[in-house]
């Protein structure tokens, strides 16, 4: 659905590339996570998927669209939800998609049941001005969903909302995918990518270290460690087992037979760490 | 119908930012400004107080058929002559003496006037006691080259401001609220969001233009409605108002492409502005048009304007709108290109 190759992007277009010679493929029906801390190039990278750059070097291709040379029938298959709320304030929230749904030539989704998934019927008569920022954040995000795309650009859709919010956007983007929509998400937060993402490519300072999916990631990189809590004498001891080595297997069933067991956690890396093992970069969250 | 509602956006965001409320207020303004602080009559003209010791030459006097005689006074003695010089300050005493063959007059001024005005007065007194030899130039000679139709109605001095208004407010205030539009925007940066859409650059716009031409339209009326009534042409109006705030708007869209904020672009609203002012210029001291106002596309506008608000004054003749016409077209064109560019995409 989405071919890159041998991307590069500068803004001073001399040779401080923000994007330095990326290559990924997304295809079709899957969530693909695009992770990086801030200025790694995700935000450029999508810029440039949507036609918002133009492509200077590279070749990249959407639906099969070169999007150097885009027409108004692929916007009409695309949706796009920015990292900063880009709406008309003094409009009111259901006048925002109803004057962004009125954009397209293609069938559109109901206003109101837009702002009804997203939380927001009850201000959909309110002016945006007076929304705060995470109900902008989910406004936005309704906006890229009014022309049902075929692919949709989410540019960190939940970053700044309660966690409650959070769980809500997640769930609509999961139900996307469900009916086969492509989503090229754009995050900082691993956790995100790690609960929605089929792969994820981690990007920093505009290149590709590695793009898997987030299982195999844990399962290459991991340290393979189970922690356990067990009574002994009356008193709460804790131990961690490798699952690697004999003697740490062979004590690991000494005491799931003969202690009793409090608790018992598999020690999966997570993909911060992996991130960060990786790239030996930190991501600011 | 995407340009359609793209104007209804724009309308509404104009009318819950009170552009609507400020252009009604705005042409109020101006109306009572005409009406109240400057005046209908500029004129200076010197009032001469006669004080005739001879009768020999006040019966003279009266019957001539001079113009200049509704700017003459009488008195019988000097006391009274003084009074009357103390109470008007553009006056002058004149005392005349002896018989119509050798008369001599005594000139008594204020003491502020200039040797110009001193050696006029001498002038028009000296045509009182003689006569003049000069012949009118025949009305029957002259041709107005811009199909001037004078029919004796002069336009007071404070209506004369409308065209002048009209220009600056109807044709031009798109010329800075475009400029707060697109600022405004930038800042929200919703034009990225318009861009992810199918929506066309020039209907985003062209609805800009439209709203701005409507704005110009509502001042246009209400202002020329209050100062000359009925009397104006107010279709012409609504044309030369549509075809100049086009032009404007479109000249106002090309600079704003080159900025990001209101304050870096002060320097080019406040050159646009005198720019396209001077034509002013030309409106005022009549016979003063170099071809530099003459190419200024408001040059046309403000003189079809004077026509449509002064049909009995100016030149109805609107031919030369049709330029401007063409020219806001083609500005119209070079903004939705420089903002195609600006998003950097590739489609209309």
């Amino acid at each position: 659905m989405i071919q890159v190759c041998d991307l590069y992007y500068s803004y001073g277009k001399d040779e401080e590339f923000a994007v330095n010679g990326i290559s990924f493929e997304v295809k079709e029906g899957e969530i693909f996570g695009f992770l990086g801390p801030n200025g790694a190039g995700k935000s450029t990278t999508q810029r440039i998927l949507t036609g918002l750059l133009p492509v200077q070097k590279g070749k990249v291709r959407v639906m099969n669209v070169d999007v150097s040379a885009t027409t108004p029938d692929f916007y009409n298959n695309i949706g796009v939800s920015f990292e900063n709320p880009n709406l008309y304030l003094k409009l009111t929230g259901i006048e925002n998609l109803e004057y962004f749904a009125s954009l397209y030539d293609v069938p559109t989704e109901d206003p109101v049941h837009l702002l009804d998934m997203v939380g927001l019927k009850d201000v959909a008569k309110k002016r945006v001005g007076e929304y705060s920022k995470g109900m902008q954040q989910r406004l936005v995000f309704a906006r890229s969903l009014i022309n049902n795309p075929k692919v949709l650009f989410l540019d960190e859709p939940v970053s700044g909302l309660d966690p409650s919010t959070s769980a809500a956007i997640k769930e609509l983007i999961k139900e996307k995918k469900k009916e086969g929509t492509t989503i090229f998400l754009t995050t900082h937060n691993m956790h995100i990518a790690d609960e929605l993402c089929d792969r994820v490519a981690f990007i920093v300072s505009g290149k590709i270290s590695l793009i898997d999916s987030p299982r195999n990631l844990k399962l290459q990189h991991g340290r393979k460690l189970v922690e356990i809590e067990y009574r002994k004498n009356g008193s709460l001891k804790r131990e961690s087992l490798s699952l690697v080595y004999e003697a740490d297997r062979q004590k690991l069933n000494f005491l799931l037979d003969h202690e009793v067991i409090e608790t018992i956690h598999s020690k999966e890396a997570t993909l911060e760490e992996i991130f960060m093992k990786v790239t030996g970069e930190e991501l600011e969250i | 119908m995407r340009l359609f509602t793209n104007i209804s956006k724009e309308i509404i965001l104009g009318w819950r930012s009170h552009f609507f409320l400020l252009t009604v207020m705005l042409a109020v303004a101006y109306f009572l400004l005409m009406t109240f602080l400057i005046p209908e009559d500029l004129s200076t003209s010197t009032q001469l107080i006669l004080l005739t010791e001879s009768e020999e030459i006040a019966r003279a006097i009266e019957a001539s058929d001079l113009n200049s005689k509704s700017s003459l006074s009488f008195v019988n003695s000097r006391d009274e002559l003084y009074e009357s010089l103390n109470r008007s300050f553009n006056s002058v005493g004149v005392i005349m003496r002896g018989d119509t063959a050798s008369p001599s007059f005594e000139l008594v001024f204020q003491g502020h006037e200039d040797t110009k005005t001193r050696e006029l007065v001498k002038l028009v007194v000296a045509h009182l006691l003689n006569g003049s030899d000069d012949q009118p130039i025949s009305s029957n000679s002259v041709q107005y080259l811009q199909g001037k139709q004078d029919d004796g109605l002069d336009i007071p001095f404070n209506k004369s401001f409308l065209p002048i208004f009209l220009m600056f407010e109807a044709v031009m205030m798109g010329m800075i609220m475009v400029f707060a539009m697109v600022f405004s925007e930038k800042s929200q940066k919703t034009l990225d969001a318009f861009a992810v859409t199918p929506g066309r650059v020039w209907e985003y716009l062209g609805a800009k233009v439209i709203f701005l031409m409507i704005l110009g339209i509502v001042f246009a009326i209400i202002l020329t409605a209050l100062t000359v009534g009925l009397q104006a042409k107010y279709l012409q109006l609504v044309l030369i108002v549509s075809v100049g705030s086009f032009l404007s708007t479109s000249v106002s869209l090309i600079a704003a492409s080159f900025y990001e904020n209101l304050s870096q672009s002060m320097a080019a609203i406040l050159t646009l502005t005198v720019i396209f002012s001077l034509p002013i210029l030309s409106y005022y001291l009549e016979g003063f048009s170099p071809w530099y106002l003459r190419i200024l596309p408001t040059f046309p506008i403000l003189f079809s304007l004077q026509g449509a608000v002064f049909p009995h004054q100016g030149s109805t003749d609107i031919s030369y709108m049709i330029l401007v016409a063409v020219e806001a077209v083609l500005a119209f064109v070079i903004a939705v290109n420089l903002y195609k560019l600006r998003i950097r995409r590739v489609r209309m």
